[in-house]
């Protein structure tokens, strides 16, 4: 049994003292990567009432219904400050990738305590896909919110669209590192490549904006 | 002939229809992203969206049928992202329509609530109230806009009547499917989807030539 609560006591706990001593981005930051974190060990809550609803094992739960309810969970605090505090669209992307860090870090800590730390380059191929599946869908949900769809109607429907955008995304990776041989290297490695071609194409254009006409 | 090899010949041309479908939609994705950077273009970014979601719905399905060999039971991750997709067509709508100008029309809504009902009465996203009706609903407007720009005077109505058709073919592939028990070779089901894929790619070079102007 993993007392996930205890975890997430004792990697939160520094993080929210040292909110009280630090300013700026780096406090925002700080904040919503505990955030990340918090969802992440609400989501585990919400996947097992679901799991012990619908009579589903652990295997049926990862590929069905936790790619639905994390990604749900992951929009929920990043709407919440959206709507509330409306920021700057500039602001939202770094927000969204602060949450899926804070939910990719807790959700590694989790797995560390339950299959042990000793298979190095396992776990360094399991850090950077699972950290760059949330971080892209991060940035989705970032990106897609504050810039392409801020308007009108379009934030309802694009919202929603994001939603099952990442839904799909996420389906597909549990899926395939559920499987056995061939599928689990695909799926180890495609939200891996995906980030490298973003941080190419970050770098390659530096200047792009998106006219929005 | 023994039963792996009788079920592998019984998905043959559902496998054959849906790796079309992957690979024609992850190409358009492709091209539509890169079209969206050359001309900056909001439509051609939420299209490739829309490609992208319907390609990773049709993968995790088939993804699904290969590894776990049933389809999906629990949460709809497949249903999802294809809903998503129709909720990223009918952003481009209502971003095109918003430079047309929106109206009441008689005709569009009896177009919209026909379209709704069938999709809903037909059960089309599985058994799920929820996303029958979810999608009963993104139809309809969807319908309503394109029929609504059909009806305006503006130079790029055959795009709009290209979107009525895609909606069209959407609820017909699944009113179909109500018929059809065999799915081991080419028939009226496959006709439809493969219909439907390559008038969704067409709208790409639609929307492109209104872009351009």
């Amino acid at each position: 049994m993993t007392y996930i609560e205890n975890i997430f006591l004792c990697l939160a706990i520094p993080m929210i003292l040292s909110l009280f001593f630090i300013k700026g981005r780096a406090r925002s930051y700080t904040l919503f990567v505990t955030i990340g974190m918090g969802i992440c060990l609400l989501s585990a809550y919400v996947n097992s009432l679901f799991m012990w609803l619908y009579g589903v094992d652990g295997t049926v739960a990862a590929i069905e219904i936790t790619p639905v309810c994390e990604e749900l969970l992951k929009l929920l605090p990043l709407l919440f400050y959206f709507l509330i505090f409306e920021p700057e669209p500039r602001e939202l992307p770094t927000v969204a990738i602060a949450i899926a860090a804070g939910f990719a870090t807790f959700e590694n800590a989790c797995y560390l305590t339950e299959n042990g730390a000793a298979n190095f380059s396992f776990l360094l191929i399991r850090g950077i896909s699972a950290g760059g599946l949330h971080i892209l869908c991060g940035i989705l949900s970032g990106f897609g919110i504050s810039y392409v769809f801020r308007h009108r109607w379009l934030s309802v429907t694009g919202t929603a669209g994001i939603l099952g955008a990442c839904t799909g995304f996420h389906g597909i990776y549990n899926l395939l590192i559920t499987a056995d041989g061939g599928w689990k290297t695909a799926g180890y490695l495609f939200p891996s490549v995906l980030i490298i071609c973003l941080f190419i194409a970050k770098i390659v254009l530096p200047k792009f904006t998106i006219s929005l006409k | 002939m023994s039963a792996g090899a009788e079920r592998k010949k019984k998905m043959n041309f559902e496998l054959i229809d849906n790796s079309f479908q992957i690979i024609i939609l992850g190409l358009s994705t492709i091209a539509a992203l890169f079209l969206a950077l050359r001309y900056k273009s909001r439509s051609l970014l939420i299209l490739a969206l829309a490609y992208a979601c319907f390609c990773m719905g049709t993968a995790y399905y088939i993804l699904y049928l290969v590894i776990m060999g049933k389809v999906p039971q629990v949460f709809y991750v497949a249903e999802i992202s294809w809903l998503a997709a129709w909720l990223f067509y009918l952003s481009v709508q209502i971003l095109r329509m918003e430079r047309v100008g929106y109206r009441f029309s008689w005709f569009a809504v009896s177009a919209a609530v026909l379209v709704a009902v069938v999709a809903f009465a037909d059960h089309a996203f599985g058994p799920s109230y929820f996303f029958s009706a979810l999608f009963a609903l993104v139809a309809g407007v969807n319908m309503y806009l394109s029929v609504l720009g059909m009806q305006s005077v503006h130079p790029y109505r055959s795009t709009d009547g290209l979107m009525a058709g895609c909606i069209v073919l959407q609820v017909l592939l699944y009113l179909t499917s109500d018929f059809i028990q065999d799915y081991t070779c080419f028939n009226l089901y496959f006709a439809v989807d493969i219909t439907l894929t390559l008038s969704m790619v067409a709208l790409l070079p639609f929307t492109l030539r209104e872009v351009g102007k």
